[in-house]
């Protein structure tokens, strides 16, 4: 018996050394700071001077704070936005590159390159091919006779469009990759039988596509949420927030807080609200799973 | 068996912990300065002392490279270790490495916003007793740096200096016949000139002038008077301000339009470089990429500079501009020799190289104006304009609240500079915001 669990305890303790290494790395740099924003979301610290404890004050701030209901409300719009669309164009396009058409393989290169490219370049080529005065769309629009032109970025009114079509034109072909592969596993048969009889296309979409892709839309639309809720990068790049407020989302103003105005204290309990919302918005979209998610 | 495996999970931790410390840690690039004489010269005399100074773009700039070189010149037992970072990046690392405890001797403040963020942390060396000890003129920075001061105490004294003031085209005046601009320029002078000198189309236009993006490009033209706060909350005072360079933008369009320089991510020495704008207000140290341009060909421009325009053209001796200062770290080991830094590049000495390579010390003497105004292509007015400047207001309040308050004046500006919502309802929200959300 005492042989035994010897045995058993120094194969656990092989296992942990091997675990050991990455744990540590996600120990320090992941779980700890996740911990010590949670702390400091009861705290102000300008990360210099001593934290003093503020209990709940933060959070009632966050009530008060016009900025941050601004803020929230665009992230909100950045959400509703991004993640049909972005949704609807990936499996469109999987769809269509998943056909016998001719240089599908040269499209479906094309269409996976702006999630490679390196972000900065191509909001720079964006924000030229938008430029509200020179830019070629401003022109192609123009010469349709669209009057009143846009000035996409440069307005409050249309920076969040841009941005949203920037993000849906940059992440589509990731998503595009994902439905491709699982275009491929829908089993043949399913087809024949719905030939056999006697099916339109719609209906075979309707009733055999859609519903053996609901797995991969599924894990798309958790992927897509938490990506669209967490966004900071293609805004950052792109308007840095402006004009005014207008694109300012959650992540950019606790960034500004925490690491301009270094207000640590709010900043972490900001970003807490953040992570409350997603949570929830995650377990819901698990709860409802069943109802529409079929494993076959 | 058994061992082989311990072995190897072990050999498996270690290298892979090993490979986490390498990749963990990213020092700031550090560049050690042209050491060679300072070294050679001192082996003999014994033991050298090794002083850390934070500075950005030290490798690009000539003048710092100088400033350095001239220091261990003088002192052969002292090397100094320059802590470099590119100047977009440099206040955030340097926040970062005081923030840490690393032994950083002597700072060099790129903003106010960051040099205020250090002084109420706690992470610079107030200098009067250093000042009174050794009994340093403050007179001769034009009443600048007490205006640096926090709580009536000196954090820094200031080795650059800039003035606010008007550059001009001298060759698109003549073409069109226009007097240049006198010291005593008005605001509706500055319009109607602009609007006079504007021509052409497309990418042949001519602007009359050029506002930047800046915040300050329309606030330095108030600020420059001497009797306006952007602390208090209240900022109807910049609405003729405001008016006249929206007015230049939309009515005449006689300026290069806001949204054009944000969306084409314009910097406003281009066009003047290329002879396409007739007026800016700017900065004086575009006087040095001005002599720089010139010299390497990139632009044959025949400008000179005037004081900035003003809301009623009488401005006296006055001007707006900023300084740059130099401070101690607070955990310095070496407080004496960092001190004897400082007053070396902020004093006559300093002063002198900044002022031979076209750089505006913020140390003004007789003969360190005659330096930095006898360098080939110094624009003709600017040594009456530097003589004269003698009462200088500083751009921006040097105060915690800056930053925030900073940055809702930006957000404001921008909507009002893309024609969002008018001056008068614009201006009051800016007051109300920063009224509700800094001074509550």
């Amino acid at each position: 018996m005492k042989a035994i669990n010897n045995k058993s305890i120094k194969k656990f303790l092989t296992v942990c050394a091997f675990i050991l290494p990455n744990f540590i790395g996600l120990f320090i740099f992941t779980l700890l700071p996740i911990l010590f924003a949670f702390v400091l979301s009861v705290m102000e610290w300008d990360s210099a001077n001593p934290m003093t404890f503020v209990g709940i004050d933060n959070f009632l701030r966050l009530f008060k704070d016009k900025t941050f209901q601004i803020a929230f409300m665009n992230t909100i719009y950045y959400v509703i936005g991004t993640v049909p669309i972005t949704l609807m164009a990936s499996l469109g396009l999987a769809m269509v590159l998943n056909s016998k058409i001719k240089g599908r393989n040269i499209f479906r290169t094309v269409f996976f390159f702006p999630y490679v490219a390196s972000l900065i370049a191509v909001v720079v080529v964006w924000n030229m091919l938008f430029h509200p005065d020179m830019g070629p769309i401003n022109s192609m629009l123009s010469f349709l006779g669209v009057k009143n032109l846009p000035k996409w970025a440069a307005s409050v009114k249309w920076a969040m469009p841009t941005v949203i079509l920037f993000s849906v034109w940059k992440y589509m072909g990731y998503y595009m990759v994902m439905y491709l592969a699982a275009l491929q596993g829908v089993p043949k048969e399913l087809y024949e039988a719905g030939d056999i009889d006697g099916t339109t296309k719609w209906q075979r979409f309707r009733y055999i596509t859609l519903p053996t892709l609901t797995p991969t839309t599924f894990f798309v639309v958790i992927m897509l949420t938490i990506q669209a809720f967490k966004v900071f990068d293609i805004i950052y790049a792109m308007t840095d927030g402006g004009p005014g407020r207008s694109t300012t989302v959650l992540v950019s103003y606790i960034y500004a807080k925490a690491f301009t105005e270094f207000e640590f204290g709010y900043a972490s309990a900001m970003s807490i609200i953040l992570f409350a919302i997603v949570l929830v918005i995650t377990i819901i979209q698990f709860r409802t799973e069943k109802k529409w998610v079929s494993y076959m | 068996m058994k061992k082989f495996k311990k072995f190897a999970s072990f050999l498996v931790c270690m290298t892979m912990l090993t490979g986490c410390g390498a990749s963990s840690s990213e020092p700031i690039k550090e560049t050690g300065a042209p050491e060679k004489q300072a070294q050679t010269e001192s082996s003999n005399k014994g033991e050298v002392t090794t002083l850390n100074v934070a500075l950005w773009d030290y490798t690009s700039l000539e003048y710092h490279k100088k400033l350095v070189a001239a220091y261990e010149k003088r002192n052969p037992t002292v090397k100094i270790n320059v802590i470099e970072a590119p100047a977009n990046d440099y206040s955030d690392k340097v926040a970062v490495m005081l923030a840490g405890n690393s032994d950083i001797d002597v700072v060099f403040i790129r903003d106010t916003a960051s040099y205020t963020g250090y002084i109420s942390k706690g992470q610079l060396e107030p200098l009067d007793s250093y000042i009174t000890a050794d009994t340093v003129d403050l007179s001769a920075y034009g009443g600048m740096c007490e205006q640096y001061g926090v709580d009536n105490q000196i954090y820094g004294l200031p080795y650059r200096k800039d003035i606010w003031m008007l550059f001009y085209n001298k060759d698109l005046f003549d073409q069109a016949g226009i007097a240049y601009p006198t010291d005593n320029m008005t605001l509706e002078q500055y319009r109607e000139t602009a609007k006079k000198l504007t021509s052409g189309e497309g990418s042949d236009k001519i602007y009359g002038a050029l506002n930047n993006k800046w915040t300050q490009s329309v606030s330095n033209l108030a600020m420059f008077e001497g009797t306006h706060s952007l602390l208090d909350g209240d900022y109807t005072f910049l609405k003729p301000y405001y008016d006249t360079v929206l007015a230049m933008q939309n009515e005449d369009q006689s300026t290069l339009e806001y949204s054009t320089i944000i969306a084409s991510n314009i910097h406003y020495s281009g066009p003047f470089y290329n002879g396409q704008v007739a007026m800016m207000p700017m900065g004086s140290w575009f006087i040095n990429n001005m002599l720089e341009n010139t010299a390497n060909g990139t632009t044959a421009v025949n400008w000179d500079v005037a004081a900035l325009p003003s809301l009623n053209g009488d401005i006296g001796n006055k001007g707006v501009g900023a300084i740059t200062p130099v401070s101690i770290s607070s955990k310095s080991k070496n407080k004496d020799l960092a001190w004897d830094f400082v007053k070396f590049v902020t004093t006559e000495e300093g002063a002198q190289i900044l002022a031979e390579c076209g750089i505006m010390p913020a140390y003004s003497s007789e003969s360190v104006l005659n330096t930095l105004t006898s360098i080939k292509g110094f624009p003709v007015h600017g040594k009456d304009l530097l003589l004269n400047t003698t009462d200088i207001t500083i751009e921006f309040p040097v105060d915690e609240k800056w930053t925030s308050i900073n940055k809702i004046i930006g957000e404001e500006h921008e909507l009002m500079m893309i024609n969002e919502v008018g001056v008068d309802e614009e201006l009051a929200t800016l007051s109300q915001r920063v009224k509700d959300e800094v001074l509550n």
